[in-house]
Parts: structure tokens; sequence; C-alpha cells
């Protein structure tokens, strides 16, 4: 039994445990493919951005540095055949000026390995376009010789192939950017798909996992049911047993001592009453201990009863004792209080909490025992307030224990489980049993869920 | 009447209290003495049954007796010291209980309220 409730509990734990590691699987695994991401577009972003700010306005200055070299280079091979006005030297040193402004704007963007040698050699060509300038008068109109219109040429030869250069390493550096973005969307894209993959997967496997155990948790609780109801049986049946062995013999003794009773000898008469008491005790007792072996059993059984019914019966198979016993027996109720418990555990505990208030009001002068019903939120109150000597503080919490009975020359002898059978069948249904004692007189009530309407 | 227990004592006492009380009484340590009385001709008025017994108990017996129409019809008190559960006793189906020990009184009101009771027709389901 003990072996059956632990596997219950090991395999709720166990459920538990696979769920949690279910959702702590998942979430980690969406949380590192959102951070891989994250940090792929990260990258993708500073690529995108060196494009924007640095390669693609390189290539811009110096195309439109090009396209004034060109412009520069017609006026300068026009030379041998047309002299050089001075307006015309305004005109070749301001297209200088221009494409001087177009290269400086380059020089401000940001180098990348390799392109300084490239402006050096940028800067030099425009260097020397000015020194071949500077000899010229610019008041007169000159014919350069043809030294001078040679140096300028080579000057715009190399200034181009320096521009061309330039032009080709940026384009070399978009292309590599643009690589970098496809394969990096590329990784970004394999390792969602893995962890999401991955997440998946486990997850799905502990759910897998958490259904099993919470299979074996379903067949656990089964067997232990099962091993429960088993073990009521056979307590029930061996209490039978027990009662059998011990009651039966006692047949002859209540009989022959019946005939004692009737005795022409006074001596032999007394005699044969006291020992008819201790017969009657020892049935009492039996009676009590079945009782206690019936309540496991009865635990189990679930049907629907009516409080108000099940009291009125019980008050009513009180009700020759009471008056033998001079006790004023009472019930107070609301009327139908509908249990979804077999009426028999009902009974049973009422009985048990009636007989002990009107075993234990021993000598009050008050004799009264009142049964009070009550419907509260969600649950029915039973209540059996006596006008006995009450029970002392220290007794009230060990009352309930098995085999307990109250210390005291004056006790009624019991075999103390009537009060533990009662909290026996109470709690198996859920529900909470006490007494309430403040001097004279005690309350014992029980409380029993009562079904949702 | 007929007496079925397995306790000599409890046969005893009871034949000389029911005996001296005017009653005819046989007596049978089990159900299969019982069964060979009654299959020898033995037709009480009453039988007094026990449910714990070695050889064919209470429930053996009722079910051999109910299965016989000449025996169906004759009443019979089940005297039994664990109280009987509400299957055990629809098994049993007896026509009177007595929760042992008992005192004579009571064995004899319900004895003789089982002689008083009117029998069921021949031709009604016992």
């Amino acid at each position: 039994m003990i072996e059956a409730r632990k596997a219950v509990a090991v395999n709720e734990r166990t459920c538990r445990r696979m769920t949690i590691a279910a959702v702590v699987v998942t979430v980690a695994a969406f949380l590192a493919a959102s951070w891989g991401a994250l940090s792929r577009l990260e990258e993708i972003r500073y690529d995108s951005r060196a494009i924007r700010t640095n390669a693609l306005p390189s290539i811009q200055s110096l195309s439109a540095a090009r396209r004034k070299l060109g412009t520069i280079g017609v006026m300068i091979a026009q030379l041998d055949r047309v002299p050089l006005m001075p307006e015309a030297l305004v005109e070749l040193r301001s297209a200088i000026a221009s494409l001087e402004a177009d290269v400086n704007a380059y020089f401000a963007l940001p180098r990348y390995p390799g392109e300084r040698e490239e402006w050096s050699s940028v800067r030099a060509c425009i260097d020397g376009l000015h020194a071949a300038l500077d000899g010229l008068d610019p008041s007169s109109v000159v014919t350069p010789s043809p030294e001078v219109q040679a140096r300028l040429a080579v000057a715009i030869d190399r200034a181009d192939a320096a521009l061309l250069a330039t032009m080709d390493r940026n384009a070399a550096e978009i292309q590599s950017f643009v690589q970098n973005i496809v394969s990096t969307r590329a990784s970004a894209l394999r390792r969602a798909l893995l962890f999401n993959g991955i997440g998946v997967l486990l997850a799905a496997l502990l759910l897998l996992m958490a259904l099993r155990s919470l299979r074996r948790q379903v067949a656990a609780e089964r067997r232990a049911q099962h091993l429960l109801e088993i073990r009521a049986t056979e307590l029930e049946a061996f209490a039978g047993r027990v009662a059998h062995d011990l009651v039966a013999p006692l047949t002859p003794t209540v009989l022959w001592l019946e005939r004692l009773r009737s005795s022409p000898d006074e001596t032999t008469r007394n005699i044969a009453v006291r020992a008819s008491r201790g017969v009657g005790r020892v049935t009492e007792l039996v009676d009590a201990l079945f009782a206690f072996a019936r309540a496991a059993r009865e635990a189990h059984e679930t049907t629907t009863s009516d409080l108000d019914q099940v009291a009125r019966e019980v008050v009513s198979g009180f009700e020759e004792l009471a008056a033998t016993s001079h006790v004023s027996l009472t019930l107070e109720s609301p009327g139908p209080v509908p249990l979804a418990i077999h009426p028999g555990i009902v009974a049973s505990v009422l009985g048990n909490l009636v007989q002990n208030a009107m075993r234990y009001l021993g000598e009050s002068p008050i004799r009264r025992v009142t049964v009070r019903l009550q419907q509260r939120n969600g649950c029915a109150r039973v209540e059996v307030v006596d006008t006995g000597p009450g029970v002392p503080l220290a007794l009230q919490e060990r009352i309930f224990d098995p085999y307990f009975r109250a210390a005291g020359r004056d006790q009624p002898l019991g075999l103390g489980l009537g009060l533990a059978t009662a909290r026996r069948l109470v709690e198996a249904q859920g529900g909470t049993i006490g007494v309430t004692s403040f001097g004279a007189g005690s309350t014992f009530w029980f409380e029993l869920p009562t079904p949702a309407a | 009447m007929l007496i079925i227990d397995d306790d000599e004592d409890t046969l005893e006492v009871v034949f000389e209290m029911l005996d001296g009380a005017g009653y005819e009484v046989v007596l049978a340590h089990d159900g299969r003495e019982a069964m060979e009385l009654l299959i020898n001709g033995l037709r009480p008025a009453v039988i007094m049954l026990d449910v714990m017994m070695p050889k064919a108990n209470g429930n053996t017996f009722r079910i051999w007796q109910r299965a016989r129409p000449e025996l169906a019809r004759i009443p019979v008190l089940v005297a039994t010291a664990a109280p009987l559960s509400k299957n055990a006793l629809e098994e049993l189906s007896p026509d009177g209980q007595l929760d042992k020990p008992f005192d004579f009184r009571t064995l004899k009101d319900a004895v003789q309220s089982l002689i008083d009771r009117p029998r069921p027709s021949p031709g009604a389901t016992p």
C-alpha cells in the first residue's frame, strides 16, 4: 500500500518535472533562435551601413571627378591647335579646382586598407596639373610648349588610372559587403531553423515523456485505489471473523446468566447480574471494533443522501434510550440538506456523536442533547450539543484518537473507538470534525462538503 | 424447530431453554447435517441458522434450501455475530435476523413471530 502511494507521488513529481522541462526547453530554444537572428541582423546592418555611408558616396565622388577629368583632358588636347586664351586658362583652372573638390569629398570619407597609396597617387596627379599650369602667363595668349603639353597629358592619364583603380577598390568592397550580407542571412536562417527545430523536437519528446508519466500515474493511482479497496474488504472480513469468534461464545454465556438471574438464591442472582453487565460491555466493545473496521470500507462507497432524513432516523433510533436515561433529545433542522455521501456513513458518524453525548452526560441535573443541522457555503454542519460536564481543553485534541478514553472512575467503560471511527469517516469524505467546550457542556460538530448545485 | 449452529454450547443452552418453553427442538452442527435431517423428512416450523460454519455455511444451506420447493417455504431466522453487509443479507434473504449474543426473550419472540406468521400459499414464490 505504502509502495503504491509512493509510486503515485513519484509519478506526480516526474510528470510535473517533465512538463516544466518541456516549457523551459521550448522557451530556451526560442530565445537562442531569436538571439542568433538578432546578432546576424546586426552584422547585416553594419555591412549595409558601410555600403550606404562609405563605398557608394566614394564611387559617386570618384565618378564625378572622372567626368571632370575627362573635360580637362579634352581642353588640354586642343592646346596644340588652339592657343590658350587668358579666359580659357581661368576656365581650365576652375575645372581643376572643381575636380579637386570632388577628390577632397572622397578623401573625407573613411579609408579602406590599401586606399592610402591610391589617394597619394590622385593627389600627386592634381599637383602635377597645377605645377604645369603655374608656368603659364595668365595675362596673355599663350601656346604651351610641347613639353608642358606632354606633362599635362601624362598627369591626366595617371590621374584617370588612379581614379579608376580607387573606383574598382570601392566596387570590390561593395561586392564583398553584399556577399557577406547574403551569407549572413543564410546562416541566420539556418541557425533559427536549427534552434527552433531542436526546441520543438525536445519539447515534443519531453511532452511525450510527461504523457507517459501521466499514464503511469493514472495506472498507479488505480492500483493504489484497488489495493485500498482490497485492504478495506480484508479488514472487514477479518473484523467479521474476530467479531464472530468473540461474540458467538457469548450467546450461551448470556443465556445461562439469564437462567441464573432467575435463581431463588439472591447471591447467585447478584453475581449473574454483574456478570451480565460484563458481557454487555464486551459485546459493545466488539461492536465498536467492527464499526471502526467497516468505516474504512464505507468510506469508499459513494451515493447521495439527505442529511435531514438521516438525522431524523438517527434521533428516532435513540428515542428509547433517551427516555430510559431521562434525556431530552431534540433535532433542529432547516429542512432537506443533500449530500453526495452514503447515508450509512452520515448515520454512523452522527450516531457515534449522539451516543457519546448521552453516555457522558453523567449526573448533570439538566439532561439535554440537541442535534442541530446547518447548511453553509458549500458545506453541511452538524452539531451535537450536550449539557454534560464538558471536555477539558487539554483533552480536546486527543479525544478523537483511537483507543483514547477520558480517565476517571466515574467514566463509563468504552473502547475509545467511537469518535475515532467518526473522524475516520468524516475525513475520508473531505470533511472536518471537532469539539468545542468551555466549562460545562460541549458541542461535538462535523462538516461535510455538499455537492455543487 | 431446527437449530443449526457450530457452537456446541450455544446448541445446548438454546435447546434447553426452548425445550423448557415447550418447543420441539432438533439440533444440527452444520449445514450438511441439517440438509441430511431435512432430506430424511424433518419439516420444522422454523429454522434458526448460524452463518459462519464449517461444512456448508449459512449461505450454502440457504441456496440448497431455496432450490427445493418442499423446503423453500420454511421460515429461516439468521443468527449472526458480525453485522451482515447489504450483499450478504441479499444473498441470505432471511425471514428474520437475530444479533448474537441474544437473550432468551428476544430469541423466543423472534421464533414465535415466525411461527405465527401466515405462510405463503404453495404456489407463491418463496
